[in-house]
């Protein structure tokens, strides 16, 4: 990341192959948590690892923000991603030019800047759809 | 545990008023209370009132205005469903036999709170609201899953047609004004696919409700409503949530009032519920089992929660049109059931209403399920 930008939180995506988000996994029941949670919600075990979460999933559900929120102007997506590992992550999606998103579209992660805060671009996740992905 | 009755209601206006500070618009709906069952003030033993913004001892400050002092008072916080909490209260210190007579509150002032006329702003490590959660996209992308099950955009609309019919019927509705479902559609949007007309409106208001034992009930009315059932209940966690449009927790706490209630769901005559977004009140069709799962807007379509029809749902014109003092909203909602109970809800009047429900559904957390509490009470005459 460039000295210029800081990360909306700490500890959730690196920018490897395009960005990865980085969950927990319980060592007791093997549930997967992203965001990260200080214990497992299931069965509260406090020894969680670390691991990294497919970069692809499928679109559960999604808005378009016709009212500016806290950082976003409007038009502004937003949605819930399905990934394979049995998480569902909302996140904002991609400015397309006619943001044209449907539920069960392929999605992939990647790290874009989110808002800039005091000269500082703050990054975080989105999601794009795959491009020719179903 | 004691059988409890409402034997008064009350509501102030409802509107924009900047101006009247909660105290005096709780006064208003306190005095309201005490005229429509004529119990002197100083008769109350015990005071719940539910309030989200602003200001400490809202009781005290409100029931100091009708002469009340000296009594226990407890003030409380629930999201929407704060005053479906403050009613539960009261009605659980009469049913445990510890106080005859007390009085539930709710009151809210929208317009002078910190989200007045804007999307409510997140906690500093609320990650999620900072990235473009807020309830509109929520229910944005709730609406969009309501649609792959069949859901139209009309069928949104038609929700807000009704309840904005039936505000027009309701001399106390902030808004009395008939609109199309062309209108509806075609207002600005806020959250693809809810439009303006589809959303709640910023309202200031309190309402009250006065409960009591039935030996004492008996002295002040001959129609004493009963509270057959409350229930309240907080969500989950949110990954347990596999469907957003299903609200686990308001479906346990719907089962559990209906239990304590020995009510079915096919004997409920009218429900005064939470409809902040139009597409909402037909998930909580399901919810309360008014209808088969998956067949809520079939339920709609037939005209069974128009007036006039099986079983009415927001006779009152709901939050959409009558408005939503958010902690005012879960007694309010006993208000106008005990008025149709009693058969004095004029040109909205549910025909023979034997059995009401109130509900209220409300708050976001992180990392719960969205509706982090629900609350509901089943009423009768
Ligand atoms: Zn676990």
């Amino acid at each position: 990341m460039s000295e210029d930008a800081v990360p909306v939180k700490e500890g959730l995506f690196d920018e490897t192959g395009g960005g990865r988000l980085l969950a927990g996994k319980c060592k007791a029941c093997g549930r997967i948590f992203f965001p990260k949670a200080p214990f497992c919600f299931e069965c509260l075990e406090k020894d969680m690892e670390e691991v990294v979460l497919s970069r692809r999933g499928k679109l559960y559900s999604y808005s378009i923000g016709r009212m500016a929120s806290t950082h976003f102007p409007p038009p502004y997506a937003v949605g819930l991603v399905d990934l394979p590992e049995g998480v569902r992550v909302f996140a904002p999606l991609m400015s397309t030019v006619d943001l044209t998103y449907r539920i069960g579209m392929e999605m992939e992660v990647y790290i874009d800047e989110l808002w800039k805060d005091d000269g500082k671009r703050v990054m975080g996740y989105k999601f794009k759809p795959v491009k020719g992905g179903d | 545990m004691r059988d409890v009755a409402v034997i008064g209601v009350g509501q102030s206006e409802f509107g924009k008023f900047p101006w009247k500070s909660a105290a005096a618009m709780g006064a208003e709906a306190v005095k309201a209370a005490l005229g429509d069952c004529g119990i002197p003030p100083r008769a109350i033993q015990v005071a719940y009132c539910a309030r989200q913004y602003d200001a400490n001892c809202t009781s005290q400050q409100i029931l100091k205005e009708v002469g009340v002092r000296n009594i226990e008072m407890i003030n409380v916080e629930n999201a929407c469903a704060g005053g479906s909490t403050a009613f539960r209260g009261v009605w659980k210190e009469i049913a445990d036999g510890r106080y005859d007579v007390g009085i539930a509150m709710g009151v809210e002032s929208m317009t002078t709170s910190p989200i007045a006329g804007k999307l409510i702003s997140p906690e500093k490590d609320d990650l999620e609201g900072h990235i473009g959660m807020t309830m509109p996209a929520m229910f944005g992308m709730v609406a969009r899953r309501q649609m792959e099950a069949g859901a139209t955009l009309e069928d949104f609309a038609r929700v807000s047609v009704k309840n904005h019919h039936n505000g027009c019927l309701n001399p106390q509705a902030q808004y009395k004004r008939e609109f199309t479902v062309e209108e509806v559609l075609n207002s600005r949007m806020i959250c693809d696919p809810i439009t303006l007309l589809m959303c709640c409106p910023n309202t200031d208001g309190a309402a009250a409700a006065i409960l009591c034992s039935m030996d004492v009930a008996r002295r002040y009315t001959t129609q004493p409503i009963r509270v057959l059932g409350s229930a309240l209940c907080s969500a989950d966690y949110k990954y347990a949530q596999e469907d957003i449009c299903a609200s686990p927790v308001g479906v346990k706490v719907a089962k559990a009032a209906y239990e304590m209630a020995g009510v079915d769901p096919k004997d409920i005559d009218l429900v005064e519920m939470h409809d902040a977004f139009a597409s909402e009140e037909i998930l909580r069709y399901e919810d309360l089992l008014l209808c088969k799962p998956g067949e809520g807007i079939e339920f709609l379509r037939s005209g069974a929660t128009a007036i006039g029809g099986r079983v009415p749902v927001n006779p009152s014109g709901g939050l959409l049109a009558l408005g939503h003092p958010l902690s005012a909203s879960g007694v309010r909602t006993v208000c106008e059931v005990v008025l149709h109970l009693r058969g004095q809800a004029g040109a909205r009047q549910t025909p023979n209403a034997k059995v009401g429900l109130a509900q209220m559904l409300g708050g976001l957390v992180t990392n719960l399920e969205h509706g982090a509490v629900a609350g509901i009470h089943i009423l009768a005459r």
